[in-house]
This record gives structure tokens, C-alpha cells and sequence, in this order.
């Protein structure tokens, strides 16, 4: 009887550690860590500040401004709520504001955003 | 004494049974959590190798160093007694040479205006998985260029 009983809590403790080495077995989908957002960040950041120490907000210099930066990107550049986009949309975006005033206090805003 | 012995015998199976699969599966879990160990101290070398080079990147549009022009090219504007961001002191930057900091070898360093080739300061294109090319735009005599810089470890 004590044999029997025995056999059958083992069979149970096999089962038990092939789940649970199943389970840690499992491969977890982990992000890879990089820093890739961060640069795209930087770059939009010097677009954005680069264009308004210039002070001049032409649409084609500026998508020309993009696509040396970012050349096999594509992204939106929005002045004013004017958009111009570059390339195709893509699922991630990274985007960077700018508001500033002129020099009459006219309240203007720039949105760039890197489809990744 | 026949039953004695067979259910021992029976018992004894089992319990080979149960210790191989519990020592197979330490076994892979210590192999898992090994290989796991590694990838992560890959990972994270690369990680701070990465985080290095974009900082110095970072520094050289961002800060002024005489001494060293790779930690910053950064105009100094003497009126305003204040370091212009994002716009580079030209003869500060063509004075740069091959440097390395923290691990950090700065390896090229190029200039392209918009709409025109590159110029390179120092260096060669080197493609190698421990090299990352950063780019970053300033003014350089009033005029848009995208600074190259690429660092390895």
C-alpha cells in the first residue's frame, strides 16, 4: 500500500518538475535594451533648433533638413498644423514639439515626428 | 517475501525515474539561467558602449573645450558669456584628432553641408560590429551641416 502510494506521489512530482522546467524553459520575448529613441530624439531636437535659430520655415529646405538626417526614414513635419509628409507612415513614432513666438507675438508651433 | 521484494524493485524504478528528470531538468535550468547570464553581460556591454557614444556625440554639439575639441565644439559666445548649442566653432572642430575616453575610441569625424559631399576631418569608414555611427546637424558658418562622428570600443 505504502509502495503504491509511493509511486503515485513521484509520477506527481515528475509531472510537477516538467512543468515547471516547461516553464522556465520558455523563451520570455524581452525588449533588447538600445538607445536608438534617444538618438532619434537628439536629431529631432537639432532639426527643431537648427530651423529656428535659421528662422526661415520653407517647406521643401526643411523636408531636405529631414531626409539628410534621416534618410531612410520616413516622418512628418507639421508647421502651423501644415503637414508635410516624407516617406510612408510606420507603426512607431517618435515625435518633438516646438512652440515659439515671433517677433510680432504670434504664437507658432512645429511638430516633427520619425516613423521608426 | 516475493511481494516484499517486487514492490521494492517497483519503488526503486520509480524513484530512478523521478531523480534522472529532477537532475535533467536542474540541468537545463542551470544551462538556461547560464546562457541567459551571458547574453545580458553582452548586452549590457554594448548597451554602455552605445550610451558612451551618444553622449560624447552629444557633448561635442553641446559643450566647449579648448583643450579637447571631441568633448565640445560648442561656440562660445563671449557677450553673452554663454556656450551657443548647436552652433559649432569651425576652427575648434578641424582641430580635432583621434581620441579615446572611457573606453571609447573616436574614430572618424566628418562634415557634410546639406546638398553637398562629405568632408572628413580625421579618419576612415570603418564598419565593424563594435562601431556606431551617430549623426548630428549645427550650424557651421551659418549654414546646415550634419557632423558624422563614429565611435567603436
Amino acid at each position: 500500500m505504502q509502495v503504491n502510494r509511493g509511486f503515485y506521489l513521484s509520477t506527481e512530482a515528475i509531472i510537477s518538475l516538467l512543468l515547471l522546467g516547461a516553464l522556465l524553459a520558455l523563451e520570455t520575448p524581452k525588449e533588447k535594451p538600445g538607445l536608438t529613441e534617444l538618438h532619434i530624439l537628439q536629431k529631432e531636437n537639432d532639426l527643431l533648433r537648427t530651423w529656428l535659430l535659421e528662422g526661415s520655415f520653407d517647406e521643401k529646405a526643411m523636408e531636405q533638413d529631414f531626409l539628410a538626417l534621416f534618410p531612410n526614414s520616413a516622418g512628418i513635419i507639421s508647421m502651423d498644423g501644415k503637414e508635410t509628409i516624407v516617406g510612408r507612415r510606420g507603426s512607431t513614432a517618435i515625435a518633438s514639439r516646438l512652440v515659439f513666438f515671433d517677433s510680432a507675438l504670434e504664437k507658432h508651433e512645429i511638430e516633427l515626428i520619425v516613423f521608426d | 517475501m516475493s511481494t516484499t521484494a517486487s514492490r521494492g524493485f517497483a519503488f526503486s524504478i520509480d524513484l530512478t525515474i523521478a531523480f534522472t528528470t529532477m537532475l535533467l531538468m536542474l540541468l537545463l535550468i542551470s544551462m538556461r539561467i547560464s546562457m541567459d547570464a551571458e547574453n545580458n553581460a553582452a548586452e549590457l556591454e554594448e548597451f554602455a558602449a552605445a550610451q558612451s557614444a551618444i553622449f560624447l556625440a552629444d557633448s561635442i554639439v553641446k559643450n566647449s573645450n579648448k583643450a579637447q575639441p571631441l568633448l565640445g565644439t560648442a561656440l562660445y559666445n563671449a557677450e553673452k558669456h554663454r556656450v551657443e548649442s548647436g552652433i559649432l566653432d569651425k576652427q575648434l572642430l578641424l582641430s580635432a584628432e583621434e581620441f579615446e575616453f572611457h573606453g571609447i575610441l573616436i574614430k572618424k569625424l566628418s562634415l557634410r553641408e546639406i546638398g553637398a559631399e562629405e568632408q572628413t576631418i580625421f579618419g576612415r569608414e570603418t564598419a565593424s560590429r563594435n562601431c556606431i555611427a551617430l549623426n548630428r546637424l549645427v550650424l557651421l558658418d551659418g549654414k546646415k551641416t550634419v557632423v558624422g562622428v563614429t565611435a567603436c570600443r
